[in-house]
């Protein structure tokens, strides 16, 4: 941690926004919309939503690893004081790796199979740190014993496809943190791990926090991962944050109708089986045809007039910084079964 | 063999011809004898971990890959590969991924029409495309969506035409191998409840196969974990989840996030150290034994059975009593 001020966001985002261009005008998908949040040190910040919801590309938008037809129209991402969308290429070399660490799904494809895992573990220490190759290579095999892996410099030698899933996932933590970075951007770093597998990586992950004062944007669908480990939760909806707040709020007290039905919909491991399952009404909407208003509108229970026409704007509900994206999120009788 | 079984299966092996680390054949123990039955109109769910052999055995069951050893009797009929044909359209598979699954360049209809003529339906014309009508919207979709392709359709539409592909031959039993993992949350819970509804109506019987305890402890009447090839404990799913006899079956439990920030605090988690051991050469005794936390000399020696550790809950650990005292 360099010269991080705690009581000031180390990531700021706002007004975030990300296109898709397709063949013609009308394909064209605004798969980020408009998105503010921050992180300050020592959070963990959960992104979670449904596959397309854009919590992915919102990630890579800040780190500006979007490619191909994706673009980001406007907004500002202020990393410790520096405005990352408009730094050079190098710029941005420089801090990627450096003081933003990146963790990827699948870390079979994220790995380069050609290279043994000590190579790629030792790269990012000789660009960003200046080690000699010896050292780094001391370092690497150090924070791959730290990650729990038993016989670390064998483990320097192999190659991804020699190692499990759960010993791959540790071998690309040990990379994304060995540079010491102030955040860890970890997209679905669990999601392709059994459980017994995930619960060590979460542990893990918490530890890190710790011990680094690293702080975690932490992108998943699993609501159940996110209470295991993240402070702060954003839940996206067809491109927009729909509800923030700290994770306590979030899950006893989930103001958005989206946030609500989520939870409702996935049976628990600690409930006692029988009750039959309320799923979310209706059909994930179609990126293309966003509808006016509230992008929830369609399937909302307590969907009012405003809702098909404007869209809602930030409202606060308490001191906490827990806040909401809805015309009507104080109903009496819907807040009463939640 | 009492009447309410519908699929009994004994001492049941596929092992799979590979080769090891210096290029030598070998076999992979994939299945390694597994018995257990299965009760007409019940879900039987079966959890356990990627490469634990649970989709192989759903596979073997169904005779799509015969057996190395072992018996697997359907209504009191043992099963061979020459009897299998005619008993197929009792028995389907619903496979994970229903975009891969489903014939890109076949229409709706046309995918459900071939499930028709290999069940030897002999329909015609309009009987034919009621027959078609009516399994479309027994899984919540119309008779027009019958014109479309697989690609138009979301994941969770594209599970519901696997589902009506399966049920248009009036199968009595279903394998259902991981039928939600690649569905959104939204779609989850409405297929989930669509395979209940089916089940009221028609009185199917479900091999529910899955890696997410919490969905197999919500849809199953009774649940079997397995590990490296063995079946590790069965029981009622709600006593099996909230009382869990075998160490493994613990560990697997602790791990399920819980989607509340507060249920950490009164759980205590079970932290697994090192990895599933190799299918090709599993340990002596008990496979979970190097993992275990209650591992003794006898475990390494002889390998444990099933057995009775009260009200019906079958575990095979030697330690399972003592693993109840000290947990």
């Amino acid at each position: 941690m360099e010269n991080v001020n705690p009581s000031s966001p180390l990531l700021s985002v706002r007004g975030l926004t990300v296109t898709y261009k397709g063949v013609t005008a009308s394909d064209t998908v605004r798969a980020v919309d408009s998105i503010d949040y921050d992180v300050y040190p020592g959070q963990i910040m959960g992104i979670v939503g449904e596959s397309g919801c854009g919590k992915s590309t919102q990630a890579y938008a800040l780190i500006g690893l979007l490619g191909g037809a994706a673009s980001v129209n406007k907004g500002s991402v202020k990393f410790d004081g520096h405005e990352l969308l408009s730094m050079s290429r190098p710029e941005l070399e420089d801090i990627r790796g450096a003081r933003i660490g990146m963790i990827f799904q699948d870390p079979m494809s994220s790995l380069n199979p050609a290279m043994t895992v000590g190579d790629q573990l030792i790269e990012p220490l000789m660009r960003h740190k200046g080690f000699t190759r010896s050292d780094a290579a001391d370092a690497a095999v150090q924070m791959l014993t730290r990650v729990g892996i038993a016989d670390a410099s064998r483990c320097m030698r192999r190659y991804p496809h020699e190692l499990s899933g759960g010993m791959l996932q540790r071998a690309m933590i040990s990379m994304a943190v060995l540079c010491k970075p102030d955040l860890l951007i970890a997209d679905e770093p669990t999601t392709a791990l059994d459980v017994t597998a995930q619960a060590g990586i979460l542990e893990l992950l918490k530890e890190l926090k710790e011990e680094l004062g690293l702080a975690i944007i932490f992108i998943t669908h699993n609501f159940g991962v996110v209470a295991e480990i993240c402070t702060h939760v954003s839940v996206m909806y067809a491109g927009r944050i729909v509800e923030k707040g700290p994770a306590h709020d979030i899950f006893h007290s989930p103001a958005h109708q989206y946030t609500r039905a989520m939870l409702h919909a996935i049976p628990r491991i600690d409930s006692v089986k029988g009750a039959r399952l309320e799923p979310v009404p209706g059909a994930p909407i179609n990126p293309r045809h966003p509808p006016e208003g509230c992008s929830f509108h369609p399937r909302c229970p307590v969907c009012v007039d405003n809702c098909s026409k404007l869209r809602p704007e930030e409202r606060v509900i308490d001191g906490s910084g827990h806040s909401v994206c809805c015309w009507n999120y104080n109903v009496k009788e819907v807040s009463e079964n939640a | 063999m009492p009447d309410d079984v519908l699929m009994e299966i004994s001492g049941l092996k596929k092992y799979y011809r590979s080769l090891n680390d210096s290029g030598r054949k070998t076999m992979v123990h994939a299945v390694d004898d597994v018995s257990f039955s299965i009760m007409r109109g019940e879900t039987f769910g079966l959890v356990g971990e990627s490469g634990c052999g649970k989709s192989t055995l759903g596979r073997t069951v169904l005779f799509l890959t015969p057996p190395t050893d072992g018996r697997v009797t359907f209504d009191g009929v043992e099963l061979s590969e020459r009897n299998i044909r005619p008993l197929r359209s009792r028995m389907q598979l619903i496979f994970q991924n229903p975009a891969g699954s489903l014939d890109p360049s076949m229409r709706i209809k046309d995918i459900l029409n071939e499930a028709l003529t290999a069940a030897g339906k002999k329909l015609k014309g309009e009987a034919r495309r009621d027959a078609v009508t009516e399994i479309l919207e027994s899984v919540g979709l119309t008779a027009n969506d019958g014109e479309r392709f697989p690609h138009q359709f979301s994941g969770g539409q594209q599970q519901r035409i696997s589902i009506a592909r399966a049920l248009a031959v009036k199968p009595d039993f279903l394998v259902c191998d991981e039928p939600i993992s690649s569905l959104d949350v939204s779609y989850q819970s409405q297929i989930i409840n669509l395979l209940e509804d089916l089940q009221q109506e028609r009185g199917l019987t479900y091999l529910f196969i899955a890696h997410d305890l919490a969905v197999v402890r919500h849809i199953s009447t009774r649940i079997g974990v397995m590990y490296c090839g063995k079946l590790m404990e069965l029981g009622d799913a709600d006593t099996l989840c909230s009382n869990p006899a075998h160490p493994y079956t613990k560990a697997l439990l602790s791990s399920v996030p819980i989607p509340d920030p507060d249920a950490g605090a009164g759980r205590r988690r079970v932290t697994l150290k090192g990895e599933p051991p190799s299918l090709i050469s599993p340990p002596s005794g008990c496979r979970f034994r190097q993992r275990c936390l209650y591992a003794e000399e006898i475990c390494a020696r002889q390998e444990p059975v099933l057995r009775d550790v009260g009200g019906g809950q079958l575990c095979a650990c030697h330690m399972a009593e003592r693993a109840a005292i000290t947990a």
